[in-house]
């Protein structure tokens, strides 16, 4: 509902379609179509087309697809962006990352494997390429 | 045929000179029909399902969004529409649908009617919100994901009808959706502070056994178990500035 390409600097409760506050604990699959905050706790999965912003207070132990993101809480889980991600200085990421683009603040923890979509991308075109090529001499 | 079922306390004397000055202009506007005055002898949903059976064209409603909450629950899915005339204090169902005291006999004459959607507990519909009740609630969403909240005030809200209620722009919300709002005070000595939590969705099943629910603050269900969307649960008479 509200722009995909959000502003890099987060989004207000004003602007997310979804918001889980820091009271609540969420299990299962937790898929949603917008813009969303996540203050509270979160088991199983999560996913989105808009932008996920993921609070100083959060706890996620989820694997995590998005549009873009924030990222000030602890992740324990993949979590795959296909636009840009921001890791804050409080952010802590237990497990691999793969994103569009990445910007990561001082004092922020990644423990993962880091992946960029177009580098991979890049690889797997040119990998197709190499396999044709080797087809033609064949 | 129209109906219109008047509030009991407008029989107020500080209300007799807007009524009179109404029903001058429905009686211009061509527009007279059969009048239920509310009493302590008579019960609104009597008159309502009462009413409901002659099929009328149009329920018209004089009075503020107590009357109007009430009236609609009660034509839910009926297929008669609905018509407001607002009087009184509180009057925001009214506004959302663009319907004021000035151009509201112009609104029913012009007769622009479009569906709106309700919200249901059980086979009880709702207008704007069911507040659920219970020290620990476990609530169930679109069969997807199980949302705990531990305190705080709990609400399904239809934000169609009730939009004044949300922080955010709800001319963004999409329609099709209830929302689940967890609202927590945390303020302390010298701060305001309130957390809202806000979930869209469709189907919600509780799965505490000893909670209630109550319906725009008028009735109450013991041991709800399933709140859901009604789509298109009602027809309504809007005005050209309404908020959707």
């Amino acid at each position: 509902m509200f722009a995909k390409n959000a502003p890099q600097g987060g989004i207000s409760n004003k602007d997310a379609e979804t918001i889980i506050g820091a009271s609540v604990k969420v299990e299962g699959n937790f898929v949603c179509e917008g813009d969303m905050i996540i203050d509270g706790e979160v088991k199983g999965k999560v996913a989105t087309n808009g932008f996920l912003q993921v609070g100083g207070g959060a706890v996620i132990n989820a694997d995590i697809k998005a549009g873009n993101g924030k990222i000030s809480g602890e992740v324990k889980g993949n979590v795959e962006i296909a636009g840009y991600l921001e890791l804050t200085a409080t952010a802590k990421i237990y497990g691999d990352v793969e994103v569009g683009s990445l910007s990561i603040e001082r004092g922020a923890v990644l423990n993962g494997q880091c992946a960029m979509k177009a580098v991979k991308a890049e690889k797997a075109a040119g990998q197709e390429k190499e396999e044709a090529a080797t087809d033609e001499e064949k | 045929m129209h109906i219109y079922i008047y509030d009991s306390w407008l029989s107020q004397k500080k209300y007799l000179s807007q009524v009179h000055d109404i029903e001058a202009k429905i009686t211009d506007l061509g527009l007279s029909g059969r009048v239920c005055r509310l009493g302590q002898l008579r019960s609104l949903s009597d008159v309502v399902r009462g009413e409901l059976r002659r099929m009328p064209k149009t329920i018209v409603a004089i009075g503020d969004d107590n009357l109007v909450s009430q009236i609609i629950s009660l034509m839910a899915g009926s297929g008669v529409a609905l018509g407001i005339v607002p009087i009184g204090e509180s009057n925001k169902i009214a506004d959302s649908l663009g319907v004021n005291i000035e151009n509201a006999c112009n609104v029913l004459a012009a007769r622009r009617i479009i569906q709106i959607d309700l919200g249901l507990v059980d086979n009880r519909a709702f207008v704007r919100r069911a507040e659920l009740i219970s020290k620990k609630l476990k609530l169930q969403i679109d069969g997807n994901y199980t949302i705990t909240a531990n305190d705080g005030k709990v609400e399904a809200v239809n934000f169609l009808l009730d939009r004044h209620s949300l922080e955010a722009d709800s001319s963004q919300l999409p329609s099709g959706s209830l929302y689940l709002m967890i609202t927590k005070d945390k303020s302390g000595f010298l701060k305001k502070e309130v957390e809202q939590s806000l979930i869209p969705f469709r189907e919600l099943n509780v799965q505490t056994d000893e909670a209630e629910a109550r319906l725009d603050n008028l009735t109450t269900i013991r041991h709800p178990k399933r709140i859901s969307l009604m789509p298109n649960g009602l027809e309504v008479i809007v005005g050209r500035e309404r908020q959707f």
